[in-house]
């Protein structure tokens, strides 16, 4: 087909008019396209056939289009569970079932020596605790020190912060920043998901506190920081 | 409907599905999906992987309805890029665990053996003289080249033949350069008019039909 062209000093014209041909038989081309498409039609006989070529490539791929594709069944709710996974429903979906009906559920998947032993501690668990409240005696000073009781928390009307920590928050960055501030944990979280925050040290209360504020404040992973008590 | 109308029902059929109207959702599913599905189906052609591709074409059309820009042109042409980006990653993954047993892994086929590698040619696009009477007989021999070209040069036959885009917006689709896309179309013509006198359809390839 090319190599009929014989006008050497029109081959890349004819190269470049050629390759346009798949697009003036499928009728895309720009009118300035289309013009020059059909100047060098007139004058070549090789892009003649390569247009027929083209045209009749058109016609039978078009005539393919019959086997149109068909979802099988169940395509678009299959789509539609994917869409629902990707995009959660903002609130937690409910079971439906009571506690005691989950209990039995939970009982029933249990072998029946772990369910009698569990059965032996609650009753245990029971006595003692009837027992506790039958004889409320102060408990005698044992001497050790618990996890809890390294450092009585400071009263925090003065020095407490309520504080809104961001979900992504790591307990090694809780810990950092807490230790930063000198502050502790006293309460919360609240159904809101806030912390009471009392601050130690050697300042004046209300001087600890607002530097923790500051503190707290800049830190990326705290939503909100809040004096307990305001000035 | 005008193209015009067209244009501007796609616009308010993808915006409503970027505001997660499911119902908007399922008239753009209707209405692209067959054409996308039969794309993907020549591109892919086993039926799995083409359900796997329409879907996640469409799950990402519902992800990112609030990227299309009209400005960058047709919504069928934004479509059409990401069921060819989809149908590519498709493809590779088959071609990866080696469940791709046609040409298309082959860089390039032996023209001179194509019949005797493949016994099958023979039957599915018998030589038959009465050919030039109607087109059933080169509709056979076609599907058969088709099949035997690599997947690059099947997407753009099909693109420009079947689905009449313009060679820009086949760049937009492939995402490559405009002379890609005409050179492309060039060689894959030539190598099916090779395969199609391979299998006794010569008049095809020169146009003297």
């Amino acid at each position: 087909m090319i190599a009929s062209t014989t006008d050497f000093s029109n081959a890349h014209v004819h190269m470049e008019i050629e390759e346009l041909l798949p697009w003036y038989a499928n009728e895309t081309l720009t009118s300035a396209e289309q013009r020059a498409v059909e100047q060098h039609l007139e004058q070549c006989p090789a892009c003649r056939e390569a247009l027929q070529e083209c045209r009749a490539l058109n016609l039978q791929v078009h005539a393919r289009a019959e086997e149109a594709w068909q979802p099988p069944a169940g395509h678009f709710d299959r789509l539609m569970a994917d869409i629902d996974r990707l995009t959660p429903s903002p609130t937690p979906v409910k079971t439906g079932l009571t506690l005691v009906q989950r209990i039995s559920d939970w009982l029933r998947g249990t072998p029946s020596p772990v369910r009698w032993t569990l059965a032996l501690e609650s009753l245990t668990v029971a006595a003692l605790v009837l027992v506790l409240i039958v004889t409320p005696a102060p408990l005698p000073d044992l001497g050790y020190e618990t996890l809890s009781s390294i450092k009585a928390p400071p009263a925090t009307t003065e020095s407490g912060l309520q504080v809104l920590f961001a979900a992504p928050m790591t307990v090694g960055e809780l810990q950092a920043l807490l230790q930063d501030i000198g502050g502790q944990i006293v309460a919360g979280p609240t159904s809101l998901g806030i912390y009471t925050v009392a601050v130690t040290g050697n300042e004046p209360p209300v001087a600890a506190r607002n530097r923790a504020l500051a503190t707290l404040r800049a830190h990326a992973q705290v939503r909100l920081a809040e004096p307990l008590q305001p000035d | 409907m005008s193209e015009l109308e067209t244009a501007t029902d796609d616009l308010e059929l993808i915006r409503a599905v970027a505001r997660q109207d499911r119902q908007a959702f399922k008239m753009l599913y209707d209405r692209y999906t067959p054409r996308i599905g039969r794309y993907l189906s020549r591109l892919l052609k086993r039926p799995q992987q083409v359900d796997e591709a329409v879907n996640d074409t469409m799950l990402a059309a519902w992800q990112n309805a609030g990227r299309f820009d009209p400005s960058q042109g047709r919504l069928s042409t934004w479509l059409f890029a990401i069921a060819h980006h989809k149908g590519l990653k498709v493809l590779r993954q088959a071609e990866r665990f080696r469940a791709e047993t046609s040409f298309d892994t082959l860089p390039s086929v032996d023209l001179d053996n194509v019949e005797e590698q493949d016994g099958a040619a023979q039957v599915i696009a018998p030589q038959n003289p009465e050919r030039t009477v109607l087109g059933w007989e080169l509709g056979q021999a076609l599907r058969w080249a088709l099949d035997r070209l690599s997947s690059e040069h099947r997407a753009v036959i099909e693109l420009t033949f079947g689905e009449d885009y313009s060679y820009p917006e086949i760049a937009v689709i492939l995402d490559c350069p405009l002379n890609t896309v005409k050179t492309r179309v060039f060689h894959a013509r030539k190598k099916l008019a090779q395969l199609l006198a391979q299998c006794g359809h010569a008049d095809f390839a020169t146009a003297r039909e």
